[in-house]
This record gives structure tokens, sequence and C-alpha cells, in this order.
């Protein structure tokens, strides 16, 4: 009897590390990959051979086969970086059953057999000779797993985890490395899934492709699902009642033949189940009744109302604060963000045509001009969201017309999005915190470096709190930036853009649906922030009135060609540029 | 700075634990060789029950051939209960589903070895002896092996022992028999891509090589797949003499549907298994005549059919599929109550372990149909064996007709 | 010479058999914008269904395959009202709704299996089937024809249906522009259900000649349908012709090669060219321009004046409808 107990408690925390490692990448990374399976039985194989052909022992083994599944996943990894939900899908698909052709097909692997008869695993000479010490070497692995990505989930990697989650775009607006990341999580996460496997050759000590395939994939995407995706304890859960189902099932004495598809009908009604009325999972927690009571418990603590802000609400900006935040900044020296000629087309339409520009620093320039005049494709262009089919860009002396947006934006130019494409799922203070990050210190191995454990990211998030603190958003930061005022999410927003230190700014709309009391308080931001002379900043704006109050250059924009620019004054006095602004015939 | 101090300490772990990773011993427990243990002397009187462990498939794809194993087995049992009741030895059976899969197998063998605790366990498929072998190693129960024949099995682990002719043998014979009587030159292979395929592949390649044969093609085929036609296609590409096929059911019949559709001419033989397969045989239809087959079925074929006779009565809807190995299942109770016999005539407790030493050591054991069976060589049975002929595909296959038959050396 | 001409044939039948399983998952996707991977639960529920029908019951064919087109029918419209509505009407992540309808494949292979047990079935075949005739020296019987006719069959019909009748018309248009389309009285749950189910008995030929050529199981769903994935993603989402030169893309890359290959290896060489095909051309051979993806947050409405404004999301690919 206590043998069958040792073989199932041995199970569990193979499970539970398969559930955690998945977790990260569906719950936390919001990558849905069906290839985990095959990642887990390539550990498995690897720790397998290493330690009964080469006679290894089992930690070097194991290191090896979580290494080799860690490699293997990063050209997935690759592929979610390039790809949306549904093309991510597929080639997990295809990476997880070609794995399995591949264990079935390799001679090493024992093709369709398997590898039989895997030694009992020696740890630093120690052979591990019965299933009670396997099963505790299991715990000791799952302990430091979960210690392990505890630690990644709650820094600052975690942090950025989510925000690519949200909105890829906006986090690479911000100079993060999108691409990257999804590379290194999928290694982190399938390296994991590898050391779960070289535990499992070691309890069964018979493995073969039919134990790795996508059906193995789906039960560990039930465990992560029953346990609740993004909540940490989880896949303990998840783990719990996946593998202690057929056993509860043996004691309802159903018969052998139907007790196997029964489990799986269960188990598989029950994800669904869960997947349509209860989303969060078992343990998952509702993140709008988290937020409420996080704000809650905030607002009994410093005497607030508790209710989130009225939807017209608009933040108090202290101004003076707000001049401190900004002039903290490090001043490097001065660059100028100008154009050479830049122009691209679409399928023979050409959207910008030869335009020559430049976004002086200590000024606010204004981008006008009718719909349809290319506005938003100029600062693509100028951002790295699109390459440009002829001209260049420079920053300053550097040539940035091959950067991404990222890596632009790490040099300083940033913008921001007529949707205002905040992070709606994260708290006001996780939106700035996200910005204000370094992203050396986002890096998975710097989690785990010196400086990390000194508080560097507490004081990341002090100054977020300052910047919060300066835009009058400090109340609401534990709040959800969906539940915002409008007002308050486009301040958020450009407290986001502020927090990554930029020295040039294209804003695209930043006025649009605002009252004239938020208008007020924007522009009055914006000026500040150019006031030190060595940002700029650049705005599409429609409304006239806006440029008049706060632009000091106007650049005239008509059917992708800068047809002048100027002052204020000059450019919209001028009855040419009026007829076509409004559509008269010329 | 720090990523090289990260990198620091990445790399001192990683050569601790490498500096940890000298070649381990795989410490294979050859207790199995040892004495027998605990003998007292002293004979043991009195009347016993000694648990016998089945482990079949009881459900799944193989579960008819599985329940016609347990039948065998129970008249065997039956047979031994009344035998040796008057040596004091009852056994008494225990039985667990497999389904004929290897995790089933491990949960099955847990079941039967460390809930039941029976000494001796009793079953087949490769899949399941090649992932039983540790399970019995470690909870020390004697598996004893009467369905798989992969020659990779024999000597495979202390505990294994196979009381049923391997291929190994059998091959040796039927290539004889394919080289020398019918000349062949050239040939094929297609083999299912499990133990027992890749092995009997790996050991028809080495026998026909031995004798000078050339092997021009080599197919493998997937478990249970249904469709072999790429593989029949390929292999009359290769421009074979003759084609040896070892498969399973599924595969199998659909390796002689596809052959059939091909409009194959290319002389073809296999293993019992397939030779005898109702399954196989009706979907080969007349492409299965002319089949050649190696069956190890036991020499005394009255015993044989009187065996099925009683076994077709204890179950008269059932269809028997397993001619050959039925009479290895009914005779494995006797070789148990055989080896329990002499450790009670030691007073030696009954234990896997000690079974094991009984039947290392033991060269006179008989049980009935099969005869004398000596078991010391690597805890395998080597025995006579045929070459049959389909003639008449819907036929009973007990009256196929036997063209050759070659004794083991 | 011969095995290859074999090898050729037996890819083009493959590959249109994938094109048939393919067709019903364009069609939904367009028009529904839902990955319906579940397409792999109704395939596999049919060809039960035909068994059963067929050969337990001892229909004859015809009257079992209308009775599988009923069965496939009656999944879609379970589906539709069990899973898919329930997530909408919950704003379900994309992502969710894609692994909902993956369970729902596992979930009917497992009642399969405890229905009509593990092992395979084998569907009584009528005589005419078993008829083969060779051209070119190479066997051609009922079922190459068979999957061959109805291949081109299907997608004349679709095409016919899509551009000239008026139901068809609505299809399009909806996955065009739901909005719009409601605006002119469209009504889009009708619709919906109405693709739902035509997209699913799209499949019941393929599962009734698969049952009549070889032994069906209960994991019959998932290999198919990955395949038939593949097909789509190869040859390009959301027209029809997609699918049809995908599948047969998709049959001759796994058999072609093992001209050269040990048999085995055709799966896998499948899988590694859809993996970097995937990754360098995602919209595939036919499929249309890419457009800006929509995203699913609530309160977007990418309200600019380019078409092509990416808003930085310049490499993911939208499926785009069928035209």
């Amino acid at each position: 009897m206590s043998y069958y107990i040792t073989s199932l408690l041995g199970l569990l925390p193979i499970f539970i590390i398969l559930g955690i490692s998945f977790n990260l990448l569906l719950g936390y990374g919001g990558l849905l990959s069906v290839s985990h399976g095959g990642f887990f039985g390539v550990g498995a194989y690897v720790t397998a051979i290493l330690i009964k052909d080469h006679q290894l022992e089992f930690l070097p083994a194991v290191l090896v086969g979580a290494l080799l599944a860690g490699v293997m996943s990063m050209s997935v990894g690759y592929a979610a970086g390039r790809l949306s939900d549904e093309f991510l899908f597929i080639v997990t698909i295809a990476v997880q059953v070609a794995l399995v052709e591949l264990f079935n097909n390799l001679e090493v692997t024992g093709r369709s057999a398997g590898i039989a008869g895997i030694p009992r695993p020696t740890v630093f000479g120690q052979q591990l000779d019965s299933n009670t010490k396997v099963m505790i070497l299991a715990w000791v692995m799952c302990a430091l797993v979960t210690l392990v990505c505890w630690r990644v989930v709650n820094s600052p990697y975690g942090r950025l985890l989510k925000s690519l989650r949200e909105d890829v775009p906006a986090a690479r607006s911000l100079g993060k490395r999108a691409l990257w990341t999804k590379v290194t999580v999928f290694a982190f996460s399938s390296a994991i899934a590898g050391m779960a496997g070289g535990l499992y050759a070691m309890h069964t000590l018979y493995i073969s492709p039919a134990e790795f395939t996508l059906d193995r994939t789906v039960e560990i995407l039930s465990i992560t699902i029953i346990g609740g995706m993004a909540a940490y304890w989880g896949p303990f859960l998840g783990a719990l009642v996946v593998l202690a189902l057929p056993e509860m099932l043996s004691f309802a004495d159903i018969p052998d033949s139907v007790a196997g598809p029964i489990n799986g009908i269960i188990y598989t009604l029950a994800v669904l189940l869960l997947l349509i009325y209860r989303p969060q999972g078992l343990l998952g927690r509702d993140p709008v009744k988290v937020a409420e009571r996080n704000a809650a418990r905030r607002a009994a603590k410093s005497g607030q109302p508790a209710h989130a802000g009225s939807s017209d609400a608009v933040p108090e900006v202290s101004l003076d604060l707000f001049a401190r935040v900004v002039g903290d900044q490090e001043t490097a020296e001065v660059k100028t963000l100008r154009s050479e000629g830049i122009g691209i087309a679409f399928g023979g339409l050409k959207a910008v045509d030869d335009v020559t520009l430049s976004v002086r620093p200590g000024q606010i320039t204004a981008l006008v001009g009718p719909n349809g005049a290319g506005k938003t494709t100029v600062f693509n262009l100028l951002s790295g969201a699109l390459k440009a089919d002829q001209g260049k860009t420079f920053y300053g002396d550097r040539d940035i017309s091959g950067l991404s947006i990222e890596r632009r934006a790490q040099l300083g130019v940033v913008r921001s999005f007529q949707e205002v494409r905040l992070f709606e799922g994260m708290t006001v203070q996780e939106n700035i915190h996200v910005a204000v990050t370094d992203i050396k210190h986002e890096s998975l191995i710097s989690q785990f470096t010196v400086g990390a454990w000194r508080g560097r990211d507490e004081a990341d998030g002090e100054r977020a709190e300052q910047i919060l603190r300066s835009l009058g958003l400090h109340e609401k930061r534990h709040m959800l930036a969906r539940d915002l005022s409008y007002a308050e999410q486009k301040m958020l927003m450009m407290g986001r853009l502020l927090a990554t230190g930029a020295a040039c700014y294209l804003l695209d709309e930043p006025m649009s649906g605002l009252d004239q009391a938020a208008r007020a308080q924007l522009s009055e931001l914006l000026r500040q922030i150019v006031a030190d002379g060595s940002t700029s900043i650049c705005i599409v704006e429609h409304s006239m009135q806006v440029v008049r109050e706060v632009a000091s250059w106007v650049m005239f924009l008509d059917r992708g060609r800068l047809l002048t620019e100027g002052s204020p004054e000059d450019v919209m006095n001028d009855p040419e540029l009026t007829a076509i602004y409004f559509g008269h015939p010329v | 700075m720090r990523l090289i101090r990260s990198a620091q300490i990445v790399a001192v772990v990683a050569a601790f634990s490498l500096a940890a990773a000298c070649t381990t011993d795989s410490g294979t427990d050859d207790a199995g060789t040892s004495g027998i243990e605990g003998a007292t002397g002293k004979a043991t009187t009195g009347d016993e029950t000694y648990k016998i462990g089945l482990g079949m498939p009881l459900t799944g794809a193989a579960a008819s051939y599985g329940e016609e194993y347990v039948i065998a087995v129970k008249e065997g049992i039956a047979d031994v209960n009344k035998e040796y009741a008057k040596d004091g030895i009852k056994l008494e059976l225990v039985t667990a589903d497999t389904q004929a899969t290897a995790e089933g197998g491990i949960s099955a063998m847990n079941k039967l070895g460390a809930v039941e605790k029976a000494p001796v366990v009793l079953t087949a498929w490769s899949a399941v002896v090649a992932a039983a072998t540790p399970v019995a190693q470690d909870l020390g129960f004697a598996l004893f092996n009467a369905g798989a024949q992969s020659p990779s099995l024999i000597g495979s682990s202390p505990n294994l022992v196979n009381v049923l002719p391997m291929n190994d043998v059998q091959l040796d014979n039927f290539t004889k028999y394919l080289t020398e009587t019918k000349g062949y030159k050239t040939f094929a292979t297609i083999y299912v891509d499990n133990e027992s395929g890749q092995g009997t592949a790996t050991a028809f390649k080495k026998a026909i090589e031995a004798r000078g044969g050339k092997m021009v093609a080599q197919e493998s085929i997937r478990q249970d797949a249904t469709d072999a036609t790429t593989q029949i296609a390929k292999i009359k590409d290769s421009g074979a003499d003759f084609i040896y096929m070892q498969t399973l059911l599924v595969e199998g019949a659909a390796t002689m549907k596809a052959y059939r559709e091909a409009g194959l001419d290319i002389p073809i033989g296999s293993y019992a298994g397939v030779g005898e397969s109702r399954v196989i045989r009706d979907a080969g239809k007349d492409a299965m005549n002319g089949l050649i087959y190696m069956s190890h079925i036991p020499e005394d074929i009255d015993a044989v059919n009187k065996l099925l006779d009683r076994m077709q009565a204890a179950d008269p809807g059932r269809v028997l599929a397993n001619q050959s190995y039925n009479g290895y299942f009914y005779a494995s109770p006797f070789i148990y109550a055989e080896a329990i016999k002499e450790l009670r005539s030691q007073g030696a407790p009954v234990t896997g372990k000690n079974v094991l030493a009984v039947l290392n050591t033991k060269k006179d054991i008989n049980v009935p149909i099969i005869g004398a069976m000596d078991l010391t060589n690597k805890l395998t049975y080597v025995g006579p064996t045929i070459i049959r002929q389909i003639n008449d595909y819907k036929a009973n296959p007990m009256d196929d007709e036997t063209i050759d038959s070659v004794t083991a050396d | 010479m011969d095995l290859l001409i074999t090898l050729i044939k037996t890819g083009l039948v493959m590959g249109l058999l994938y094109g048939l399983f393919a067709y019903g998952l364009s069609l939904i996707l367009s028009v529904n914008k839902v990955f319906h991977v579940a397409q792999g639960a109704t395939f596999v529920f049919s060809a039960y269904v035909f068994y059963t029908l067929g050969t337990t019951l001892e229909w004859p064919v015809v009257l079992a395959f209308l009775g599988a087109v009923a069965a496939a029918a009656l999944a879609a419209c379970l589906m539709q009202y069990l899973i898919y509505v329930p997530l909408a009407k919950r704003d379900a992540d994309p992502i969710v709704v894609m692994v909902a309808s993956l369970l729902v494949v596992a979930f009917a292979s497992y009642v399969i299996e405890f229905a009509w047990g593990a092992g395979v079935a084998s569907a009584a075949v009528p005589d005419w089937f078993g008829w083969d005739t060779r051209i070119a020296g190479i066997r051609v019987d009922v079922y190459d024809i068979s999957v061959l006719v109805l291949s081109v069959a299907l997608f004349v019909v679709m095409h016919w249906f899509l551009t000239r009748t008026h139901a068809g018309l609505e299809f399009r248009a909806v996955g065009d522009n739901p909005e719009r389309a409601q605006a002119l009285a469209i009504n889009l749950d009708r619709v919906y259900l109405r693709s739902m189910i035509l997209g699913s008995v799209l499949v019941v030929p393929a599962a009734v000649l698969l049952a009549l050529k070889a032994p069906i199981h209960p994991s019959m769903g998932f290999d198919l349908l990955l395949k038939a994935v593949i097909a789509l993603t190869i040859g390009g989402m959301g027209r029809m012709s997609g699918a049809l030169i995908g599948g047969l893309l998709v049959g001759l890359t796994e058999t072609i090669p093992l001209y050269w290959l040990p048999t085995e290896w055709g799966e896998f060489i499948v899988y590694i060219v859809a993996f970097v095909f995937v990754l360098f051309r995602p919209t595939g051979l036919v499929g249309n321009k890419r457009k800006p993806r929509k995203s699913a947050k609530s309160s977007d409405t990418t309200s600019t004046s380019d078409p092509m404004s990416t808003s930085g999301s310049v490499e993911s690919a939208e499926p785009t409808p069928v035209s």
C-alpha cells in the first residue's frame, strides 16, 4: 500500500513543477504554447539516456536535459515574439508533434519502444535506490522551483511579462525588448519542464513517446486552468486534482475498462466549465475584486473615500513636484530627431512622400493636416513602427533608420498612441513602475544578482510613486488602469512616457477626448517638459486652438508631403493651407 | 558587472555538479543469481495457498487476447490445484489490467507485486515486459513472460523468466530454411515500431546476413497504424525475394491489406502472432495463402488441441486466436508449482528471489503439454520450433500445414 | 519511377482529404472568427456515428452518411450554444476560446472511447467500394476517385454558394464587417450558427471516406485536425482555395520525401516545414494581405486615417474574410 502512495506522492511534485512552468507561460506571459509536453519529453529522454548509457549522476544529467529543452524552445520563443496568438498556437502544435515524431524515429531514444530499465539516480555519490528517496528528491526540486519562480514572478521581469501580456506595442514603445523577453520566458519555462522530465524518468523508470504527446500537454493545460492562471499556488491544487481524480475513481468501483475515459471526461469537462464560468480557476482571484479590495484597504488606512473616482475626474497635477521630477531626469546631450526624405508606399499609394523635418528640442512642434494626410504614418516612421522605403532618420548624429521601436525608445525617442494603450489589467503604479525600470534590470538573470537583493526594485518603486504624486494620481495608484477616468488615463500615459526618461516625445493626438480643464492641465505639463531646452515634443493635433496654445512650430502635411512649416500664425493664416485643411477646392 | 557575477555563480554550481558526476555504478542488483535464501532445511508441511499474479490487457485494444490468456491460465491453475493438492500447494490467482501498454503494465505490476505481494507475476506483450522488469527487480518478484518473444528480452533482467521460445532461435531456423531450402537471396522486412518489432527485425537482419543473404529494405510501421501502402510500395520497389513481417494485429491487418491491394506476389512470411491471427487473415484474404510462419507451438499437438477444446468449452462464444501461445500460459502455473515444491522441500520461504534461484539451477522441470523445461540458461526456455504454411486463410490455424520442423541445437 | 508515382498519388489523395477537412475550418474562421479546433471532435464523432449506423445497425451506406451529417450538424449546434456563445457573452480572451476548443477535441475522444471502446473499429465496406482499376500502372480505387470527385464538387458548390446565393453573401458580409452587416439587418446569431453548421458538415465526407477505407479509432480527430490546420496555414487562411492548395501541399510533403527517407520521417518533415512556413510567411501562399489587427480590448477603435496604421503590431497577421 505504501508503495502505491509513495508512487503517487512522487508524481505530484513533478506535475506541480510542470504546472508552475506552464503557468509562467500562459498565466503570466499570456502565451498559449501547446508544446510543453514535448519539452517535458526532451528533458526526460536526455536525462534517461545520460544516466543509462553514460552513467552520469542525476544532477548533471538533468541539467543537460533542462538546458537542451531550454535551447530548443528558443526557436518557439522566437516564433512567439513574431506571431499572433492563433499562429503561435499552430507553431507550438507543430513543434509538439515534431518532437514526438523525433522521439519515435531516433535510434538513440529507442524509437517507439522508448527507453526501459532506467537505473535509479545517483546524487553526490549516493544511489537513491527506493521510490521514497526519489520522491524526496522530487519534492526538494519542487521546492526549489517554487522559490525561484516566485522570485521571478514578483520581480521586474515578472512585471515586464505582465505588461507584454497586456499590450506588446505599448511595451515596445517604452523600450522593452518584447522578442527577447518572449524567447527567455520560453527558454526558462521549457527548461523547467525539462527538469520535470528528468524527475519523471527517474520515477517511472520507463519512458516512451506516448507519454509526451498532445494529451500530456492538455493535461498540463488542465492543471494550470483548474488551479487558476496567474494564481501562483494554482498548479499545486490543479496537480492534486488531476492526479487524485483517477484514484478517487478507483474507489468508486468503476470497471477498469471505462475508468480511463471517464477520468478524461471528468477533467476535460471540469476545465471547460471553469473556462466558461470561472476563468480565473479555483484559486485565481477576480482581478477587479482584488483591486477593489486593495483600494478599500488603502483608503481605510488613509481615511480617504474608497470609491473609484467618477469618470469625470481630472487629476490634479502638482506642478512644482512635477518640475522636480522632470528636472531629475539625466540631461544628456541635446539631440534632435530629424528625417531626411523619408517615404513609404502601400500597394502603389504613397502614404508619405519625401518628408524632411526636424523636431527641435526645447519646443513643442505640431504636425497638422487634413484627414488621410499621413500624419500617423509619419509618426510610425519616426518611431520605428514602420520601415521607410526611402530616406533616413536621425537622432542626434546617429542614423536610426534601421532601428526597431524599442531600440529607438531606449535611445530616447518614444511615442504615444491615439488609443491610449495602457496596461489595463495592471495597476496605475505598476504601469509607471514598468516604465521606470531599466531594461537591464528586467532580464531574467539580473533577478538573481546581488543588486536585485539590495532593493533596487524598491528604489524604482519609489521613483514611480514620486511621478504619480506629481501627476495627481498617487491616491489611485492601486486601481487598475482600466478603471481610471479618461483624463486620468491620458495623464497616466504621459507619466509612463516620462518615466522612461526619454528626451523626444511623439504624441499622437494627446488632447483628443479631453475637456477644457484637462486640456489645460496637459498643455501645462507639456510646456514644463520642454522647459529645460533639451527635450523635444511633437504632437499630431487636429484642434487649431490647441496648436495655437501649445505649439511654437507647426508642420503642415497633405497627401503625404510636407507642404510647409512655420510658426502657428504663419501657417494658420495662410489661405491656401486653410483651404486644403477645410477641404475647399484650391 | 552583475552579469559576470551571476555568470560566475552559475559556473561554480555547474562545476560542482559536474565534479560530482563521476561515473556511477549503474548498480544492477545481481541478487537473482544468488542461491536460495532462508532455507531452514526442514521441509514445509501443511497446506498453503500461494498467490500468482497475472498482468494482462483486460481493457483496451488487446483485451480480447488478454482475456483468452486468462482462460488458459485459469485452466492451468485448476489443474495445478488438483495435482499438487497432495503436496499441500494451492495457487490463488490475482489479476491486474495492463492494457498492453508500459504505463498500464507498471501500474499493474505495482498492484500485483506491492499490494498483493505475489511472488510470481505472469505477463506478456513486450512493452509491458520491458517496463515491468525494473519494478520486478525493485519489488523482488519473479516475472514470467509467456508471450513476448523479442530476443532483446533474453537475460535483460535477473528477475525475468522467458517461458516460451524466443525469436532468436526461431529466426535462426527460419532463416536457414529461407536461404538454404528456398534459396532466397534478397530480403525485405516490415516491422512494428516497438520493442518486439525492432528486436526481431534486428535479429532477422543479423541472421540473414550470417547466412549470406542481403537485406534490401527495412520498413517500419507504427503500432495501430491503419495504412501501409507506402511501406509496401517501397518494398515492392526494392526487388526483394522474400518479405518478413513482424507486426501486431492492427498494423498487421493494414499491411496485408496493402499487400493484397498492391497485387504483390513476393513470398511473405511472419511469426505465429500474425499467421494465426483471424483478424489479419481476414484482412489479407487470399493474399495470405502461401504465407509461411514460424511457430513455437508445443510438439504435442494433441495436447494443445485438447487444451483449446477445454478453453472453447469454458467460453463457447469466443473465437480462439492464440493457438501457439495458450499452451505456455497453461503451463506457467506448473512451473511455479514445481519451484514451490522444491522450496518447500528445503523449508525455504516462497519469495520471488527464491523462485528465480530454483529456476536458475533446476534442470529437470516437467510440465504438461510442453514437457521438459530447462530454464537454467538465462532463465529462458529453448524449444523446438516449426514452420507452418497457410493454404486456406479461412481455415482454423491448427489445420495449417507444417512444412518444416527444425529442432533447437 | 513506379514508387515515385505511387507516392505522388498517395500524397495527392491524402492532400485532398486534408483539404476537405480544412474547408470547414476555413469557412468558420472567416465568418465566426473562431479557430474551430473542435472540428476534430465533429470529425471523429461523425465517423463513429457512420460506423454505428452503417455497420452495427446495418443501414445502407447512403442513409448512414446522412445520419452522420445530421450528427455533425447537431454537434455543431451544441458547440456553438454550449461553448462559443457563453464564452463570447463573457468577453473571453481569444486564447481562452482556443483552449476551450482544444479541450472539446480531447473531451470528444474520451467520450468516444467510453462509448465505443479504445480499440479500432472497422466499418463494413460495401462491395462496390472494393472495385479498383489500374491507370498508367497505378492502382486507383473507389476511395481515390471519391476523394477527388468530392473535393472538386465541394469546392465548386461552395464557391457558387458564397458568390451567388443570398445566404452565402450574408456569410461574407458578416465575415468582413459584422457591425455593418448587423446594421443591414442581417441576423448575426443566425449567420454564425449557420456557418458553424455548414463548416462542420463539410467534414463529414472526409470522415465517411476514411471510415470506409481504414479502421477508425478515438484519437483520429487530433491527427487529421493538425494536418488540416497545417494545410490551412501553408495554403493561406480566409480563402477556400487556400484550404485546397494547402492540403495538397501537405499531402505531397508527407509522401514525396519518402522516396529517399524511411517512411517514419514523413510526419516530422511536414511539421518542420509548417514551422518554418509559419515563421516566415504566416499568411500562407494565397492568403490575403495583412490587415491591422483589431485588438480585443474593449475601448478600442483604431480610428486612424491611414489604412496601414498598425500601431506597432506590424508582424501580426489576421485572418481575413473570404474573397
